[in-house]
């Protein structure tokens, strides 16, 4: 007896757990009157050319007919053009001025416009800018704004819009300002440095003396109602895409003083963008609806976006078999299993709905610059030769990448990517030659067969890097048969810390995994940002002045054609002649879109406009209603 | 008893600061601070005014007591012992009010989102503890039962159908039995939704579902049944194990010769006795499963408290692991007591004074 009582209890515990006070919204069965059409077959018997022939005739009847039904509690959704998803991970933050990660850019994109957009080959087009001039010593931008768009809030209660007023130059200097102040401590704030005072201001310490005057006299100004000027430290003929990064979005200052950090809560948010935050459930959910009083409403056919958080990509490829969701991206969805792609690739209604396109982004290996025997150039274009990278894609990565030869990937200003003199000697058409001439300049170097050499190749810690580096480490070892390389892996943060360059070189390892992604699609966001000797990021301490010279110059110079000559210079000086890093892939996206999707938009600069995008509902319910 | 539940609980006040500590001070040590993530480097100035902001140049002792006892307190206090070594930093700062301290329920800022540590459990524990509980109901429905068939018929095929199940559902991981459940019932029957879960903020009396519908069951069965079964598997092994060595003891011969029914002798005598060890083993597991397992919610989008343990220390989100590490350690303080009090119960020999 005693059991069961235990039992008892225990379940009774569970049990009230869940039903205590419940709210009691559980669907209850009501009787409605419904209106049916019943098909009725008749036999009829007819004369045909004197034979009687029986035919059934098919009668259409109404009939009323009393039924008990289940009547779930109204769907607000229901009935709504819908983009079902899911988020691969919590946005770490919807705020422009400190969103760092693909899925907050992404719904920031779809939340806010900024000064300038981007199009489908990430060219820089109007946005909230219709037009935008450069003074002749390069050092002012100005920039036009259009005068009809509102900042927009959506009544969480009634699900109402208001317009909450206009969107001035004003909210443009309040937002780079406040991405620039110290007090914020935007991670992003440094790709602003350009801009008069910028750097000075975003590293004062904000209890100094003369803080405040940092700020008035900061360069990005409001002429007028309409106009926003910045004034820069150095030329920068690439600022129209830095003014449509994130970083440099409108910001609504009234709304962010009243609610200080929280006012990115659904509710309490105001945009300026095609959509505006519904609901997010912090951890489980997000949802975005169509604003009506958007500048393009009308051309606006999805009216929601959104699903659950959804962190294991595995779930996620399970909800889009079962037509849960619409999308496997990253973002919006979750990235498509590396496991299951060669499933998805052999499957016949998946490999239909396979999408690859490229992705800004590189992975490349940094020899580290300093350190024996990679102080070598000899060295290094002998390991970076060595790697066969179409078999390394082919059989690992399996993403249908492509091999890279260059720093700077296709879809951005000034790449080389299909210019073959650049890097010619990392894709060879047969690796057997690659690796025969990789040999070659390595005992040229004076480590025959790899004679001498002890390496240690570094990655982060993580199933893909390893991969990689293992196929990588057969590679070199095939090439260099008596040299002794080593696989060593940290965990991300103390990676990051190991292979800082100015941390200590005898910590480091010789070879250390990297990747970049463009923040803005311009060859200044690779060979300056990452491989200046200033940079924080030249994790390879690549060092070279000539270089520097030629990527400071690139970034002042405002004619196109030369700028794409000085890159040009660069990449030969990256890459040709002294070899500072491997790159091996640029990175591609691997998406699957149900068929009911249309007019995608791809863009490859993070964040693809969903207000541009179509949906076939009806296909779309009909697919859901056979599952 | 009342005496002793009160010293239990007064004892355990240090044993939990002890351990806050630890993890604070081991998260600390590890290298790499929460401005450190990013592989786009940032300038140095920028990362010590991140850290400056967090309070994160002071020492680690006025860090802990910032934590514990609140921005102001130590403000105070380092006023009064201004020779304290590392105190200057203290009184320099500019941002006071961080924290508000753990003696006044304020958990911190998480650096990773900015949001207070109080708001990402208050949203992520209730999910796990609906979980949590209704995984340990279905384990014990069906470990004690099939445990204790399975040793009152030693070597039958019972037992061995029994065991066999218990191993099963042992060795079984979630990380397997998850995806499997996920493409029997969504994938090829159709029935319940692979992932989310079916109940929200704001929750009633703050952990509690607001309603359960259809719907919130259709999201809790399989992941509930997911961490149930491998806890079932520890409760019907154990319950096998214990009854066997009870139901050989002489009371229960005694029992049986004064002619007692054997459901009385099963029941009352047998299995209550054999109980020990499985309510023993159950105090930490119950604190383990409703503080939320990463597996389980990872795989069916349950938004519960398992993926802070994990992400925050990748994050070096130090107030959010020191947090939920302490809301561990409470949850297991309170289930050990529990099972203390409930051996007093079980077996009227023990008794606490």
């Amino acid at each position: 007896m005693f059991t069961k009582r235990f039992l008892l209890l225990v379940v009774l515990v569970a049990i009230l757990s869940v039903i205590a006070a419940c709210g009691g919204a559980a669907p209850t069965p009501q009787t409605i009157t419904v209106v049916e059409t019943v098909v009725v077959e008749k036999e009829v018997i007819k004369e045909v050319a004197g034979e009687k022939v029986v035919e059934t005739v098919v009668v259409e009847k109404e009939v009323e007919k009393i039924v008990e039904k289940e009547v779930a509690p109204a769907d607000p959704n229901a009935g709504k053009v819908t983009l079902d998803t899911v988020t691969s991970s919590e946005p770490p933050s919807l705020d422009p001025a400190l969103g760092t990660d693909s899925t907050s850019i992404f719904f920031m994109r779809q939340l806010f416009m900024g000064l300038t957009g981007f199009d489908d080959k990430a060219n820089v087009i109007p946005s909230l800018a219709t037009k935008w001039e450069v003074s002749e010593d390069g050092l002012t931008w100005t920039f036009d704004m259009r005068d009809d768009v509102q900042w927009v809030h959506r009544d969480p209660n009634t699900g109402e819009f208001a317009a909450v007023g206009p969107v001035t130059a004003m909210d443009v200097v309040y937002g780079v300002k406040r991405t620039l102040n110290p007090k914020t401590a935007s991670d992003y704030a440094y790709a602003l440095y350009m801009i008069k005072g910028a750097e000075a201001f975003n590293t004062a310490d904000v209890a100094a003396e003369g803080f405040a005057d940092l700020e008035t006299n900061l360069g990005v100004t409001a002429p007028t109602t309409y106009t926003v000027q910045f004034t820069l430290e150095k030329p920068a003929a690439y600022f129209p895409s830095i003014a449509g990064m994130w970083i440099t979005f409108p910001q609504p200052q009234a709304t962010i003083e009243q609610y200080g950090n929280n006012w990115t809560e659904a509710g309490l948010i105001v945009t300026n963008g095609p959509y505006t935050l519904k609901e997010w459930q912090h951890g489980a959910s997000i949802w975005l609806e169509k604003s009506p009083l958007w500048i393009n409403a009308k051309d606006v056919q999805i009216e929601l976006i959104g699903g659950p958080i959804i962190q294991e990509e595995s779930t996620a490829m399970s909800m889009y078999e079962n037509n849960e969701i619409d999308v496997m991206s990253s973002p919006p969805g979750s990235p498509v299993p590396s496991t299951d792609i060669d499933r998805v690739k052999a499957d016949a209604t998946l490999s239909k709905e396979l999408f690859i396109a490229p992705q800004l982004c590189t992975y490349y290996y940094s020899f580290i610059n300093s350190k024996p025997p990679f102080d070598n150039k000899m060295v290094r274009k002998a390991f970076s030769m060595a790697i066969d990278r179409q078999s390394l894609i082919d059989n690992v990565t399996k993403g249908g990448q492509l091999p890279a030869h260059s720093l700077t990937p296709p879809g951005n200003f000034g790449n080389m990517a299909d210019d073959k003199t650049i890097g010619d000697y990392l894709v060879q058409p047969k690796y057997a030659d690659q690796m025969a001439a990789a040999q070659k300049v390595l005992a040229d170097a004076g480590y025959p067969e790899g004679e001498g050499i002890d390496i240690v190749l570094m990655h982060n810690t993580s199933e893909g890097h390893a991969q990689i580096a293992q196929a990588i480490q057969s590679m070199w070892q095939e090439a260099f048969p008596k040299a002794i390389i080593k696989i060593e892996n940290q965990e991300w943060a103390v990676y990051l810390k190991t292979i800082l360059p100015d941390a200590d070189d005898a910590e480091k390892p010789n070879v250390a995994r990297n990747g970049w992604c463009a923040d803005y699609p311009d060859a200044n966001n690779w060979v300056n940002d990452v491989f200046n000797s200033k940079s924080d990021s030249n994790y390879a301490k690549f060092f070279n002045d000539k270089f520097d010279k030629i990527v400071e110059d690139a970034a002042f110079e405002a004619d196109p054609t030369k700028r794409l000559e000085l890159y040009k210079q660069a990449e030969t000086t990256l890459i040709n002649e002294e070899d500072g890093i491997a790159p091996i892939y640029y990175y591609t996206y691997v998406r699957l879109y149900k068929p009911w999707i249309t007019k995608k938009v791809v863009s490859p600069v993070s964040g693809d406009p969903i207000s541009e995008w179509r949906i076939d509902m009806d296909m779309k319910n009909a697919a859901k209603g056979t599952k | 008893m009342f005496a002793y539940i009160l010293r239990r609980i007064i004892w355990s006040i240090p044993v939990v600061l002890l351990l806050t500590f630890t993890v604070f001070a081991l998260m600390r040590a590890i290298p790499g601070g929460p401005f450190d993530l990013n592989e786009k480097g940032i300038p140095a100035a920028v990362r010590e005014n991140a850290m400056r902001r967090y309070h994160l140049d002071w020492s680690l002792g006025l860090q802990f007591s910032s934590y514990v006892l609140g921005d102001d307190v130590t403000t105070m206090m380092c006023s009064g012992l201004s020779f304290f070594p590392g105190c200057d930093l203290v009184l320099s700062s500019s941002t006071k009010g961080v924290s508000l301290g753990l003696i006044r329920g304020d958990l911190g800022i998480s650096f990773k989102t900015r949001r207070t540590v109080n708001d990402l459990i208050a949203e992520s524990f209730p999910v796990s503890f609906q979980l949590g509980i209704m995984a340990i109901a279905i384990a014990l429905a069906l470990g004690i039962p099939a445990g204790t068939v399975a040793a009152l018929r030693q070597n039958s095929w019972v037992d061995y159908t029994s065991s066999f199940f218990a191993i099963l559902g042992l060795s079984i991981p979630g990380i397997v039995l998850g995806p499997l459940l996920i493409w029997i019932f969504p994938l090829t029957l159709g029935i319940f939704p692979v992932a989310g879960w079916g109940s929200s903020p704001p929750f009633f009396l703050g952990i509690f579902p607001r309603s359960i519908g259809p719907e919130f069951w259709s999201y809790m069965i399989l992941p509930a049944f997911t961490l149930g079964t491998s806890v079932s598997a520890v409760i019907a092994r154990l319950t096998r194990a214990s009854l066997l060595q009870v139901i050989r003891e002489d009371y229960i011969r005694t029992a049986r010769s004064k002619g007692l029914s054997e459901q009385v002798v099963v029941v009352r005598h047998a299995l209550k006795n054999s109980l020990i060890p499985v309510i023993t083993v159950l105090g930490p597991l119950v604190a383990g499963v409703v503080t939320g397992t990463l597996v389980v919610e990872q795989i069916f989008g349950v938004p519960g408290m398992g993926k802070h343990f994990i992400a925050s220390i990748g994050n070096r989100d130090y107030t959010v692991i020191t947090s939920v590490t302490l809301i561990y350690a409470v949850l297991l303080v309170i289930a050990n007591l529990s099972v203390d009090i409930m051996y007093g119960w079980l077996d009227p020999r023990i008794r606490y004074s």
